[in-house]
């Protein structure tokens, strides 16, 4: 195949060049892939525990906008919400905030987590992907979600201590690792899961160690249902049931979050705003690449070459750019994400990385073409240079 | 039955309300196995000529025929491919893919006409030893002399045995001696193998090895001479 033949021949033949091509495309790639990654890092942040719940509907106390750390929910309220028709199980989930500061009694630097009480076996409670899942409603055991394990290299069965306010004075509590489940940040920072009855022993709050005679407070109910009738239907019967709560999504529960539609339509725009100069950069150099070649193409044309053949050629040569730079590009990037610290949230998503590959692929042949087309319209004459 | 034939061939441009006659109404024949030269000075409409006989650009008035066949009624497509077959070109630069062989780029007309073989490639070799190109084979056109670069466009303008071959100004970059060698070369393979050669050029000296010369002044033939 003809075109095939040309365009090798000129990468074979130009190898530093087309090495150079081959660096631009993959720098270019890694960029796009690497800021969008950190996007979807920083946007997971927030919606990370509520996209994993497992659940399908979340209540929330009336009039607090759906404010996690605002709402106040008691225990009479999960058996009226259980009597609902279409509720299949509902679990209390309270969240506070707490700071690691030591393991196996070994100081670490400090690390805030987001302390998560829940029910053992109930919605809102974590399968663990190694270890166990919480098993016990008062053990001082708790699960830590990936993002803690990562940062810490803590171990599993070791022994973590928190650091809490209570009253006045900041209060310690050792808790035992017994599972380690996937991701779920709260408001940007990794969580720990433990037994609600010892969460409420160990939240901050004004008494040390908590109230035992008090109502056990927690903040959400999260509710899975039995599928016999539509969410929606369901939250409203709840809402109607139940006095003084309000029913919602899980998204819709992390897109109320304070702050959360301004960081990610900030963050959305940026990613636009780079695929759009990266595309731009792309095809403007592709087209200035095909403009340098029309002595080339003119003499191609005049001794007889068709038009077609040109364009081919043309576009193989830019497929086989794109391809090579795309891999190498996205190859730096995994190898990347494997040496990053935890610390950097990168996640990447299959649908913006399909959307970039196929921006770039459109738009390198795509202003390759426009050129090619001008070109092509020159007669060959003026393609050559010649005067008569 | 001429190899090519013009009758009352015109080309006017249209720039900046005035119209400029660049070919106008020349009529010419060419026979197989004559060499003739477009002579002129510059700016007289030699190159235009030469367009219009390969093709490359319409005529507004008049017919361009080649082996009897009207090139008027060719579209874009259709013209290239008869290019392909029927033409060999060489121009005054820019003459060779700068990323193939001397070999390879001579052999591209083959390819281009599917017609790569064995035979084909012996043709390729056999035409550049007759350039003087035999040991140059391997070598990519930045590594020649701007002569040596001429001898390969000419080895390509005849390897796929066209029955026309143009030349549009093969000499404007040489020395006298190189020149004298590319054009005598070109006229020699034009006379053995029997095409039809067309040549522009403004040096008077080379139009020596040329059957006829042809002046050209303001688009018009004026003058015809025939050399010893």
């Amino acid at each position: 195949m003809l075109p095939l033949y040309l365009a090798l021949k000129e990468m074979a033949r130009n190898k530093r060049r087309f090495s150079a091509v081959f660096l631009i495309v993959a720098l270019i790639t890694l960029l796009v892939l690497f800021t969008s990654a950190l996007g979807d890092g920083l946007s997971l942040g927030a919606s990370e525990y509520f996209d994993r719940m497992g659940s399908e509907l979340v209540v929330f106390q009336k009039d607090v906008d759906y404010q996690l750390q605002a709402s106040r929910l008691g225990r009479s309220r999960l058996s009226q919400i259980r009597r609902v028709p279409g509720v299949a199980a509902v679990g209390p989930v309270g969240v506070s905030t707490a700071a690691i500061i030591a393991v196996n009694g070994a100081a670490t630097d400090g690390l805030d987590v987001a302390l998560i009480g829940v029910e053992p076996g109930e919605p809102g409670a974590p399968a663990a992907y190694a270890g166990e899942a919480l098993n016990d409603s008062r053990a001082a055991h708790a699960v830590l979600d990936r993002h803690v394990v990562e940062r810490l290299g803590i171990p599993l069965g070791a022994t973590i201590t928190l650091k809490v306010v209570q009253g006045m004075e900041e209060q310690l509590y050792d808790l035992r690792v017994q599972g380690f489940a996937e991701g779920r940040k709260v408001n940007y920072i990794p969580s720990i899961f433990v037994p609600l009855r010892r969460w409420e022993r160990i939240r901050p709050q004004e008494t040390p160690g908590g109230n035992e005679g008090a109502d056990l407070l927690f903040n959400i109910a999260a509710v899975k249902l039995d599928q016999t009738a539509p969410p929606d239907a369901v939250a409203a019967a709840i809402e109607r049931t139940v006095s003084q709560v309000e029913v919602t999504d899980p998204v819709t529960a992390y897109r109320t979050t304070q702050g959360y539609n301004d960081m990610q339509s900030t963050i959305s725009m940026q990613q636009g705003f780079m695929l759009l100069i990266v595309v731009l950069i792309v095809g403007s150099f592709f087209q200035i690449q095909t403009l340098q070649k029309v002595a080339q193409i003119g003499m191609l044309e005049a001794i007889g070459a068709s038009s077609r053949m040109v364009i081919t050629t043309l576009l193989i040569q830019i497929m086989i750019t794109l391809v090579v730079g795309l891999a190498i590009g996205g190859a730096v990037m995994w190898a990347m994400a494997q040496v990053l610290p935890a610390t950097v949230p990168i996640v990447f998503s299959g649908t913006k990385i399909t959307i970039t590959i196929l921006s770039l692929f459109a738009a390198g042949p795509a202003a390759a073409m426009v050129a090619a087309r001008t070109i092509l319209k020159i007669e060959p004459l003026r393609a050559l240079g010649l005067s008569g | 039955m001429s190899t090519l034939e013009t009758q009352s061939v015109s080309k006017i441009y249209h720039m900046q309300g005035s119209e400029i006659r660049a070919v106008d109404a020349v009529s010419l024949q060419i026979q197989p196995g004559e060499f003739v030269a477009l002579a002129g000075p510059s700016g007289s409409g030699k190159t235009t000529m030469l367009a219009l006989l390969a093709g490359l650009l319409h005529p507004d008035d008049g017919e361009v025929l080649i082996n009897g066949r009207s090139l008027r009624t060719m579209r874009k497509a259709e013209l290239a491919a008869f290019r392909l077959t029927h033409i060999g070109f060489t121009f005054q630069s820019n003459n060779l893919v700068p990323y193939l062989t001397v070999r390879e780029n001579v052999e591209l007309m083959l390819r281009l006409n599917g017609a790569l073989d064995q035979q084909g490639r012996a043709r390729a070799v056999e035409l550049l030893t007759r350039l003087d190109l035999g040991k140059r084979l391997d070598n990519l056109p930045s590594q020649l002399s701007g002569g040596q670069q001429q001898r390969v466009a000419i080895a390509r303008a005849l390897v796929h045995e066209p029955s026309i071959v143009l030349a549009d100004e093969p000499t404007a970059s040489l020395d006298t001696s190189r020149a004298h060698q590319v054009v005598s070369t070109l006229a020699n393979l034009i006379h053995e193998q029997g095409r039809a050669g067309v040549m522009v050029s403004h040096d008077l000296r080379m139009c020596a090895y040329a059957d006829r010369v042809l002046h050209m002044e303001d688009g018009r033939l004026v003058e015809e001479a025939v050399t010893a």
